[in-house]
């Protein structure tokens, strides 16, 4: 379910209080001082609702749960002057902290003067047993129907280590989602330093088998401002990605907690005479009130700045290529920019043939090229957040077709995030990866796989290439301005010149199309890996590709960090990997 | 001599067994190996090393070394006038000798600290820890790739060698190179051919059991398609490949069935070959070509 922006809403924070919050937090890099799961989560809770006190004056609540033996504890959290509350406004959370710490918190660089700031404290952990995610779940579901219906949407923010210890919360959960517009978000804390943190996944296939596919399937989608937002911050989400991070460190629970508030800083105040408005841009937030950790000079403390934390957004954008800071000789290439609003296109056209399909072997041609196709299209799932519409064309014997098969079968543009969550059928392989050491890794792995195709006698590419340009005409009726369409046609290489060029022809007929070619020759023939000439290309008809070949978009950005490559590449490689397919595209991503 | 009645020997501490490593250290090894960010000579050495801590451990029981093995590495690379250098890859103590034994390898380690990938059994997840390995080859890269000099000092130390083991499990000869050779000889008109004879001369060594083994790995910057013990040359993408393929030794009978065992595929006439190996190509040619050295069954 996916919650447009509501005018108003409630909060609610559901924290982990069993034991096994009180476990190490990981910490990448290791190092002492280390800080509990729980002293970590309070930290940043208290941290955030101080922020909230800035904000609209909405409705929340703390539920934590724990379970000693038969007792289950689950409940407010509220404390001091609040306690016995269920739901309490922002506003008054400002006159009612239990108490105020001094924390010290570090400079901007290290080394520099430290200062001290009053740390408000409304929430602290009290930890023992298990953790009863049903009965927690149950308790919001509760507490929602207690509140006035007038308020819309509803955010649930979970935050956790642990399996639930009372049965599996899927169907509590379900039940809030159907009867509110809720906005359901887990997160799981880290326990080892160095594991990266899976945030935002779209697909439960990017995520460890066991209890995190379990999480994602109760979790929701964000909506597509909080989407944007973590775009602009430089995390990769696609469209469909959820409000899920697991294995998060410090850094990933305070950034998590930030984008909730962009959420909730998108809502009316309940109270309306004085209502503020509310805040649209990070500037207005004061940065006095950031607090932090007390003792230490730790890294990640640094980070629980806003400041620190806003910089990360600019710091992303300085790092990644903008298609105008390109400085070199060449003309400088003026790329459109592309979004889910405004996707780019790729269409793989598959040759079906071999010089003798029937006396075939396992590794012919045509195989390695489905392998390769099928490499490439996982590629673009990976990386195309949700921007890249893709279409595979194969010809042969005659039929040329849109080849995907099962639940895509008979499309043919397809958006990457459907085309992430359709392969054909996935194969399970042991993939062996160098771990680090000099030795071999083995671990299992799911292989999706899109195209499968049957070697056949020769087709005729000059038909391939109109079905092509049929498909991309169709698509660019309804993307104007875009990014050039990038078609890439995978064969061995058997064409006549002849055919070749009024191939060529007809693609290029309707509209600008960017060509590149991955060729594997039957016969023996050396690695090319986008030569800049066809000096080291065999034969005409090898020559002839070479000739239709584009120049590799991109190039002369890719050629400053990569020796292999020059600024006047050509987009064809012979007996190598295409690596550079989405490198363009990628550049010209909105961030 | 028929192929089924050569290889057969076992290696153990009567009839011991050679392993000799001619290592590339030109000066392009610093270039990243393809689909990796690492360079080529570091991914390199970690193998090597790797290999040689296996080694050792599988020969090691408590303070007991069953001395099974003799193990050299050699290294060469040119100065910047393009003279030869030629030498032993291995430091301190152990570059006294050609070759060592385990227990002197044991005795010589130096020790790093590495980030090890592991599988994480309840969540699947792949996770990276540190761990201390033990580094005997370091990372070196300078000037050009002299084979010619480089195959002449491997005559040498094997010649010696089969002679004094004249009843051993013949030696092999791994080779891991990055590129071409070129040192010029007055018998080759084109340097990459021009190792080729000096290759087939360290072929002539021989025990009773067969003559020397050598295996030829080449490295690669770019993602090329790989090439893992191919049996024709048919479809070699270049002159290097060929060449290789010449200097490569087919792999004997025996090695095959043990490679086959570990799930790989080979052709009868497999070469004993690798090109535009990545690490993890590297890794699997160095498992298969020296499982004779290293399976358990093989070792008394």
């Amino acid at each position: 379910m996916n919650t447009t922006a509501e005018n108003s809403g409630s909060l609610i924070i559901l924290i982990d209080e069993s034991t096994t919050m009180n476990s190490n937090i990981g910490k990448s890099g290791g190092g002492e001082n280390r800080k509990s799961k729980a002293e970590c989560a309070a930290t940043a809770i208290n941290s955030f609702l101080n922020r909230l006190t800035n904000g609209p004056n909405i409705p929340v609540a703390i539920i934590g749960y724990r379970s000693d033996d038969d007792t289950t504890v689950v409940g407010s959290r509220w404390a001091g002057s609040l306690a016995g509350r269920d739901f309490v406004m922002t506003s008054e959370l400002a006159e009612s902290p239990v108490r105020v710490d001094e924390r010290v918190r570090q400079g901007a660089d290290f080394g520099a003067e430290s200062t001290t700031v009053q740390f408000p404290i409304w929430y602290e952990p009290d930890l023992s047993g298990s953790a009863p995610q049903v009965a927690a779940f149950d308790c919001c579901s509760q507490l929602i129907e207690g509140q006035d219906s007038a308020n819309g949407a509803l955010v649930i923010c979970h935050i956790t280590a642990s399996s639930s210890a009372d049965g599996n919360p899927q169907k509590a959960v379900e039940k809030i989602l159907e009867a509110e517009a809720a906005l359901v978000c887990n997160l799981f804390l880290s326990s080892h330093d160095e594991v990266p943190a899976s945030e935002y996944k779209s697909n439960r296939q990017f995520l460890p088998p066991g209890n995190a596919r379990s999480i994602f399937d109760r979790t929701s989608l964000l909506p597509d401002s909080l989407v944007r937002s973590l775009r602009q911050d430089g995390v990769a989400a696609n469209d469909r990605a959820r409000a899920l991070v697991f294995n998060a460190q410090m850094l990933q629970l305070v950034q998590f907690l930030n984008l909730i508030q962009k959420h909730t800083d998108t809502w009316m105040s309940a109270v309306s005479e004085d209502a503020e408005a509310p805040a649209e841009s990070l500037d207005e937030r004061p940065t006095a009130d950031s607090t932090e950790e007390s003792t230490g000079a730790d890294a990640d403390d640094e980070l629980l700045d806003d400041d620190l934390i806003m910089e990360e957004a600019p710091e992303a954008e300085e790092s990644s290529d903008s298609p105008t800071d390109d400085d070199s000789p060449v003309s400088v290439e003026d790329l459109p920019s592309v979004s889910p609003e405004q996707p780019a296109a790729v269409v793989l056209v598959i040759d079906r043939s071999l010089e003798n399909p029937s006396a075939s072997q396992m590794n012919n041609v045509c195989n390695r090229l489905c392998d390769e196709a099928n490499e490439l299209l996982e590629q673009i799932t990976n990386e195309g957040r949700g921007s890249i519409d893709v279409g595979v064309v194969s010809y042969g014997a005659g039929e040329v077709c849109s080849t995907f098969e099962g639940p895509l079968a008979d499309r043919s543009l397809v958006r990457d995030s459907e085309l992430a969550e359709n392969p054909s059928h996935v194969e399970d392989i042991v993939e062996k990866i160098d771990d680090g050491t000099g030795g071999l890794l083995e671990f299992s792995k799911q292989k999706p796989i899109w195209v499968e195709l049957e070697p056949s006698e020769p087709g005729s590419v000059v038909d391939a290439f109109a079905c092509a340009a049929d498909i991309l005409d169709e698509w660019r009726q309804q993307n104007n301005d875009s990014f050039t369409p990038i078609v890439l046609h995978l064969t061995r290489g058997g064409t006549e010149t002849s055919d070749v060029r009024d191939a060529a022809t007809r693609l290029q007929e309707s509209g600008a199309v960017t060509l590149y070619h991955l060729v594997k020759p039957e016969l023996a023939h050396a690695n090319v890996f986008f030569p800049t000439d066809s000096d080291g290309i065999d034969g005409e008809g090898l020559k002839a590709l070479f000739d239709i070949s584009s120049p590799l978009q991109g190039a002369s950005q890719i050629a400053v960090e990569n020796d292999t490559i020059s600024p006047d590449a050509r987009g064809i490689v012979i007996n190598s990997k295409f690596t550079m397919l989405l490198q363009a595209i990628s550049q010209a991503m909105v961030d | 001599m028929a192929d089924y009645e050569q290889y057969n020997q076992a290696i153990d501490s009567i009839n011991r067994g050679c392993v000799l490593f001619l290592l590339d250290q030109s000066g392009s090894m610093v270039e990243q190996i393809t689909n990796s960010s690492e360079r080529k000579c570091d991914q390199l050495v970690k193998a090597i090393n790797r290999w040689l801590e296996n080694i050792v451990i599988q020969n090691t029981s408590g303070d007991d070394y069953k001395d099974r093995m003799d193990i050299g590495v050699i290294i060469y690379r040119t100065d910047l006038d393009a003279v030869p250098i030629i030498s032993n890859g291995l430091t301190g103590a152990l570059a006294e000798k050609d070759l060592v034994t385990i227990q002197e390898l044991s005795s010589n380690a130096e020790f790093e600290t590495l980030q090890k990938k592991i599988v994480d059994e309840d969540t699947g997840e792949i996770m990276e820890m540190p761990v201390q390995v033990p580094v005997w080859v370091k990372p070196v890269f300078e000037g050009g790739t002299p084979m010619c000099s480089a195959l002449h000092k491997c005559y040498e130390i094997l010649d010696n060698w089969t002679q004094q083991n004249p009843n051993s499990f013949p030696p092999l000869l791994v080779h891991i190179t990055d590129g071409e050779n070129t040192e010029e000889t007055d018998d080759s008109p084109d340097p990459v051919d021009a190792p080729i004879p000096y290759a087939d001369s360290v072929r002539s060594l021989a025990t009773n059991d067969g003559n020397v083994l050598i295996l030829n790995c080449h490295l690669s910057a770019l993602p090329g398609d790989q090439c893992l013990f191919p049996s024709n040359a048919e479809f070699l993408p270049d002159s290097l490949s060929r060449a290789l393929f010449q200097m490569s030794s087919t792999i004997p009978d025996k090695m095959r069935d043990l490679a086959i065992e570990a799930g790989f595929e080979l052709a009868h006439d497999a070469k004993m070959m690798a090109y535009n190996a990545d690490t993890e190509c590297l890794l699997n040619f160095l498992d298969v070509g020296t499982k004779v050295a290293t399976v358990r069954s093989e070792l008394r």
